[in-house]
């Protein structure tokens, strides 16, 4: 793997810790030809990004999640090989999301008690939190291998497998995390945005066990 | 397990009606405040006369004739499921008496039985359960919020709840609180709304909005005279006992729905993605989630006190009902779920049963305490 396309990789992921998903979105998307990469009739993309298309109503994506999905005009050029570039990228940036909420949810569980003690130290908990921070760094580095081999099957169970790390993180904070206006429904958000960029190959089934 | 001809006709009449739930899902997932146009829906006439104890149901609904006047836990997992298999939030939506329909059965006398019925019985009244607490969840035992006696009657209510159905546009329903600091202390009362020093607002949920789940807060909220509950009962059996027998049945009843919303999931995806890999799986994992919700139901029945086993029920039925979320967006196609909208809301839905009447990880803790002492471990 060239230093570059890692390098690209890590910025993914940190743009998204440090500033939000959808200015690591952007970042993914940069220099991208959307119409021509989507594997699909929707995309997910930055709000306000130059995109041809409808706009798709989602209440949720808009507002402080900055996000917008575009229906594309139909007959569109396809490449792959563009969609391939977008799927390494977009799952690193996912994860950056995943452990800056991660990060929250610590603080969310550090803060609130059960039989006096924090429940951020029941072992549940704590088994928890072990299994996600574990399965962050392989999953990590099975995004870097997609730069090398891009394969569709195990690009689509890696973000499977992102998205079923995104609801455990958002079980971490308890019904809070189901409400709308809570940092955690960016998690929700991240797995529609993958939804449109990866195409399922029948694998995600798997993933979810 | 064999289901009586009762039951099988309930299951057929409620498999009819699902679909009338699934028109309006979209519609109350998108403004659960407009409900105008739903309350004269045949399955909510039905679904609230069956949930009403006979002597409180009025319209004489014929398609009632099948339910019990006195339902088991089957008839209700039988009923559940289907329903859900229309739409889950559509049914929580549904005016009536819900969870504190259930608190009521078990704790009041009958003027208190009478007086909260009356109250639902013109089906565009809602009842709220108030119990999870800002601070505590829905730790029964660690409830703050207080009910003090006053000296002209009657008691006084102070606190805050959170995550209470309906609690927003709720015209009656019970309250949890503690009367004192020792265990038998934890109440429930009858409250009216709207009540001076009760204020209350939705919660903006990502799924299951039919819910309603709210905010309610109570400073100095007076409670009249025979609105307590359980006060004809032995001291034992007036509050924790009630409130632990209701949340457990509760437990089972969300885990049915979840298992009929991954049910639901499952029927639209045959129906528009018909060679879908991992189909036939899924659909054998949720008839095997059904027979374990039934079994369930059957051994509750013949031994309430063996109610703990409705969170197995729950804790299995709320993770198929989310992979059954995540296995359909990902067989429909890159962005397909924006022309599937109700398999998106069924995806946000399944979540929504994690949150309910405790977490996976409390129920995690409910099986194996049960575990431990039906095997005399504990």
């Amino acid at each position: 793997m060239t230093e570059p396309s890692r390098s690209v990789l890590d910025r993914c992921e940190e743009t998204a810790y440090d500033k939000g998903f959808a200015t690591a979105l952007a970042l993914v998307l940069r220099d991208v030809d959307i119409a021509a990469a989507a594997p699909g009739a929707v995309v997910g993309v930055p709000e306000g990004w130059p995109v041809a298309g409808e706009a798709v109503d989602v209440p949720l994506a808009t507002g402080w999640n900055s996000l917008a999905f575009v229906r594309l005009p139909k007959d569109r050029p396809a490449d792959a090989d563009a969609c391939a570039a977008v799927v390494p990228r977009l799952a690193r940036a996912r994860i950056g999301l995943l452990r800056r909420t991660l990060d929250e949810a610590v603080a969310h569980l550090s803060a609130r008690t059960s039989v006096g003690e924090p429940l951020l130290y029941k072992q549940l908990i704590l088994g928890s939190v072990a299994d996600t921070v574990t399965e962050l760094q392989t999953l990590r580095r099975h995004a870097d291998g997609l730069l090398l081999r891009p394969r569709p099957a195990s690009a689509a169970y890696l973000h499977a497998r992102i998205d079923r790390l995104d609801w455990r993180v958002c079980m971490l904070f308890g019904a809070s995390g189901y409400i709308t206006d809570h940092p955690a429904t960016a998690l929700y958000l991240s797995d529609l945005v993958a939804n449109t960029w990866v195409r399922a190959s029948g694998e995600g089934e798997t993933a979810w066990n | 397990m064999e289901l009586t001809a009762d039951q099988r006709k309930t299951q057929e009449l409620c498999a009819r009606l699902a679909p009338d739930l699934r028109r309006r899902a979209l519609a109350i997932d998108a403004d659960p405040a407009v409900m105008e146009p739903h309350f004269d829906s045949p399955t909510y006439a039905w679904y609230r006369e069956c949930s009403m104890p006979s002597a409180y149901r009025t319209s004489g609904n014929p398609l009632i004739t099948s339910f019990p006047d006195t339902p088991s836990m089957v008839d209700w997992i039988v009923a559940s499921i289907e329903w859900a298999r229309g739409d889950a939030g559509a049914v929580m939506a549904c005016p009536g008496p819900g969870l504190a329909g259930l608190t009521v059965d078990l704790l009041s006398d009958e003027r208190q039985k009478g007086f909260f019925y009356d109250k639902l019985a013109d089906g565009r009244t809602w009842a709220f359960f108030a119990m999870t607490e800002p601070d505590v969840g829905s730790d029964a035992a660690h409830v703050r919020t207080r009910l003090d006696p006053v000296p002209s009657g009657g008691h006084v209510l102070n606190g805050a709840k959170r995550y209470v159905g309906n609690g927003d546009r709720g015209s009656i329903g019970v309250v949890w609180a503690k009367t004192g600091d020792h265990m038998l202390g934890m109440r429930a009362v009858l409250l009216e709304l709207p009540a001076p020093g009760c204020v209350t607002r939705p919660l903006p949920m990502l799924g299951l909005r039919g819910a309603r789940l709210s905010e309610m807060l109570f400073q100095d909220v007076r409670v009249p005279p025979g609105m307590l509950l359980g006060e004809h009962l032995p001291a034992t059996r007036r509050g924790l006992w009630g409130a632990i027998r209701s949340l457990q049945s509760m437990r089972l009843m969300v885990g049915s729905l979840a298992i009929g919303t991954a049910r639901a999931i499952w029927d639209y995806a045959r129906e528009h993605f018909p060679h879908a890999p991992g189909a036939e799986t899924l659909e054998d994992r949720i008839e095997a989630a059904r027979l374990h919700a039934l079994e369930t139901a059957s051994a509750i029945d013949l031994d309430p006190d063996r109610a703990h086993l409705g969170a197995r029920v729950k804790l299995a039925g709320t993770r198929l009902a989310v992979e059954a979320g995540a296995w359909a967006l990902s067989v429909a196609g890159p962005g397909a779920w924006t022309e599937h909208p109700l398999l998106e809301k069924w995806n946000r839905d399944a979540r929504g049963f994690e949150f309910m009447d405790g977490t996976s990880n409390v129920q995690r803790l409910h099986i194996a305490q049960g575990h431990l002492k039906e095997s005399g471990r504990a």
